[in-house]
């Protein structure tokens, strides 16, 4: 029998599918930022198109912080295993979701939210 | 009605963060997690501060001068604010608040003081003055500022 080389080391799976994505982590650090980015425009520019076709005109606000609190919430709960996310992404995301809100309450009209 | 929802903005945007921070840090404690927001000294300085900033002298101070408007005598220099900040909520203590908030993103996404973004940021608010001036001058001498 001829078995394959493998290119990569195959991650250790005994103890589950948290260490395989944490291995994979270690092995491509961007791989969670790239996650998050992922959540967020997704959120952002799905809604945004979403919205135009709809309606017409798109809330870029408030589309930015609902995306950025979606994101804060994935991240938070990545947070809570060792491995995933990192302090500075978190701190990070937290940044991102002030601005957004920072610029959702300066855009609103007197009778919107 | 400008200047009301100007404040109401500032007031909105003060809690919103406030609220945000406090959300993250308490999730970190009641689950344990291993990547824990408050481990990041600014986001709890910023934590403290607006809290100090917004609530703890205002209620302080309201409630001594609610005292002495309920009391029928109030004594000689008893009773009385001692620093009237309960009247002083206002702009300038927000300009305060949001001075932290804004540096916070500044730090963490563009570096603060030594990162790169420095040079983008100083050409940038040199514009902006720029065309404000021009704008503001051209409207001083009558004429069309567009």
């Amino acid at each position: 029998m001829i078995f394959l080389q493998h290119l990569f080391n195959l991650p250790n799976s005994t103890t589950g599918l948290d260490q395989i994505t944490i291995q994979t982590i270690a092995a491509v650090p961007g791989f969670s930022t790239l996650l998050l980015l992922f959540v967020f425009f997704v959120t952002f520019l799905g809604g945004i198109s979403r919205q135009k076709a709809r309606t017409g005109t798109s809330d870029y606000a408030m589309l930015s912080t609902i995306a950025s609190l979606s994101t804060l919430m994935i991240t938070l709960i990545l947070s809570a295993v060792a491995g995933f996310i990192d302090l500075i992404t978190l701190g990070i995301v937290v940044a991102i979701t002030f601005l957004s809100g920072f610029w959702l309450f300066l855009d609103r009209k007197t009778s919107e939210v | 009605m400008g200047q009301i929802k100007f404040v109401v903005s500032m007031v909105m945007i003060a809690l919103f963060t406030f609220a945000i921070v406090g959300f993250a840090i308490n999730f970190a404690v009641d689950n344990n997690s291993a990547v824990d927001i408050s481990d990041d000294s600014s986001f709890t300085n910023l934590q403290t501060q607006t809290a100090s900033d917004i609530s703890e002298d205002f209620r302080d101070e309201s409630n001594k001068s609610y005292q002495s408007i309920l009391d029928n005598n109030v004594g000689e220099g008893s009773q009385t604010t001692a620093k009237g900040t309960q009247f002083s909520i206002t702009l300038g203590n927000f300009l305060g608040v949001f001075y932290n908030i804004l540096k916070i993103p500044y730090d963490k996404i563009f570096g603060g003081k030594d990162g790169g973004f420095g040079v983008f940021f100083t050409a940038f608010i040199v514009l902006i003055g720029f065309i404000a001036f021009l704008y503001v001058w051209k409207t001083w001498v009558g004429r069309n500022p567009d």
